[in-house]
């Protein structure tokens, strides 16, 4: 089901992605916990996992036909386009509410959205 | 969109504070819902599920809640997010009195955004309603 190129190439960035977008989750918990505006490190980061999630398009849509047979194309691609909306959105969102805690909040949910969101990618791409 | 921080109250408007989570929530199972919908109904037309069909109905009344919760329309909001619970709740229960009506042929146990109440969304569907009128309430403009 998973040749040569899925173990080298689409395994390792969906790791990093799913690091990243775990990391930035943790990140958005604690800002929003101890009531933190958005910062730097975590702009830099969002940044990163945007870049993981386009990489994801780009990769997923190239890799398509490796996908399980049974797999709904027009769904995944589906999947791939919305996940690379959500983050500039939230993104802007969450640094126009800098002055107060809920724009982490905000990023939060979408961070953690995204978890789900991969997750279900990963159950198409292998036919669940 | 201008946002003018309102300490005259000491209620928060639906549309600030925790409440930008709850706008963050129901525009991403807005967005969920809506690109379900529009792919079950394109890829199985000119067959009709219902399932599908109520899949869009989730679509446009999450799409509703978001946009009242932001712009802080109190009654649209009271309005959409009691449909959205008794939509879940009566989806929920049908789905699971009248299991064919919920099984689309060819896409394996593709349901609805609310059957099962929510179970494929992790029961979000279910809880949100709930959380989104004590939310209401408690910032009711008395």
């Amino acid at each position: 089901m998973t040749g040569p190129y899925d173990v080298r190439v689409l395994l390792p960035l969906t790791i990093v992605l799913i690091a990243l977008l775990a990391v930035l989750a943790i990140d958005a918990a604690y800002l929003t916990a101890r009531g933190k505006p958005v910062d730097n490190p975590m702009f830099f980061l969002a940044c990163a996992a945007e870049l993981a999630v386009i990489a994801q398009l780009v990769v997923g849509i190239a890799r398509i036909g490796d996908a399980d047979a049974h797999m709904s194309k027009g769904l995944f691609v589906a999947y791939l386009a919305g996940l690379v909306c959500v983050l500039p959105v939230a993104g802007f969102w969450g640094i126009a509410e800098r002055e107060s805690r809920w724009g982490t909040g905000v990023l939060l949910v979408a961070t953690l959205g995204l978890l789900v969101m991969v997750a279900r990618l990963l159950q198409l791409w292998n036919g669940v | 969109m201008t946002d003018t921080p309102n300490s005259s109250s000491s209620k928060t408007r639906i549309n600030s504070g925790p409440g930008r989570m709850l706008v963050a929530v129901y525009g991403l199972l807005g967005l969920a819902a809506t690109g379900r919908s529009i792919l079950q109904i394109a890829q199985t037309w000119p067959d009709q599920h219902l399932p599908y069909w109520l899949s869009a109905v989730a679509a446009v009344v999450y799409l509703v809640a978001t946009v009242a919760l932001a712009r802080a329309s109190a009654r649209v909001a009271l309005g959409t997010i009691t449909f959205e619970l008794f939509g879940v709740l009566a989806v929920g229960i049908w789905s699971y009195v009248d299991k064919a009506a919920f099984v689309a042929q060819g896409s394996a146990g593709d349901t609805t955004v609310w059957s099962k109440f929510g179970q494929g969304y992790g029961y979000v569907p279910l809880i949100l309603p709930i959380l989104g009128l004590w939310w209401l309430r408690r910032n009711e403009s008395r």
